[in-house]
């Protein structure tokens, strides 16, 4: 249902500000709370140092899995409550520009997670081999990757609660 | 003053609104939907309706929790029409 109309460029400026505000508004209202932004982006960060130097030999393959099912858990929950308010927040976002950003946190995440695993492996005095992995030399290695993790899922959570890709200042 | 193809049904303040919110998220209740707006049951239902008839706006009703509740999307169609309109917005604007 288009019609061909007329508005001036002033109109268009104040309804594009209108979705601006909206967007926030939205954006805002469907937010996570503070304290669930922080476990979850700290478990996140856990996993991924989990993951990263995890080994037969030590126990942090229980970490793996303890956090791994405590942020399951943490989502699950969050799914729910927010259904008691009125948002049924999809697994996969609806729409295109939602799938592609969310392929691009998912690629984002493995990249970090599998670069911060092979350069603690590879740094390990049993399994090093020297110049096999451009940063075998780098101890901080599994610290560096839970604090990307960690802080991205922070970041993410909180501008974009619903993984659609929103444009958060549609005036420009 | 430029001519500009957009959509009359989504330019409306209160469907430009409707079409925002249900395009940031997945689905959303009409009571959550209606508080938002501050408007009456009826003014929402006419809105609705009317999106609803255009294609732009999906209605599941669906027991939750014990309650008879009512779910509103934008399908495709109207995540299309809503995405072309502000692109088309944008371009006016420059």
């Amino acid at each position: 249902m288009t019609d061909e109309n007329q508005i001036t460029t002033a109109e268009a400026q104040s309804a594009l500000e209108s979705l601006n505000k909206i967007g926030n508004e939205t954006i805002s209202s469907l937010r996570p709370p503070l304290w669930f932004i922080t476990i979850t982006s700290l478990l996140c960060g856990i996993l991924t140092f989990s993951l990263a130097v995890a080994e037969h030999e030590n126990s942090w393959g229980l970490g793996v899995w303890l956090s791994g099912i405590a942020v399951v858990l943490l989502v699950l929950f969050w799914m729910y409550s927010a259904r008691l308010l009125g948002v049924r927040a999809p697994l996969l976002p609806p729409s295109g520009s939602g799938k592609v950003f969310l392929a691009l946190q998912t690629l984002f995440f493995a990249v970090v997670v599998f670069v911060g695993r092979e350069a603690t492996v590879a740094g390990r005095p049993e399994t090093r081999l020297e110049g096999a992995f451009p940063i075998a030399d780098l101890p901080l290695a599994p610290y560096i990757a839970a604090v990307i993790v960690s802080l991205s899922v922070a970041y993410l959570t909180y501008k974009y609660p619903t993984n659609e890709w929103v444009q958060q200042d549609a005036s420009k | 003053m430029k001519n500009l193809r957009f959509n009359a049904l989504i330019h409306a303040p209160k469907r430009l609104h409707i079409c925002a919110m249900l395009s940031a998220s997945g689905e959303l209740e009409f009571k959550l939907l209606r508080e938002q707006l501050d408007v009456s049951d009826s003014v929402l239902s006419k809105h609705i309706k009317s999106l609803q008839e255009a294609g732009y706006v999906g209605v599941a009703k669906r027991r939750d929790f014990g309650h008879r509740r009512t779910w509103l999307s934008l399908t495709s169609a109207g995540r299309d029409a809503y995405t072309e309109h502000v692109k088309e917005l944008r371009e006016m604007v420059g």
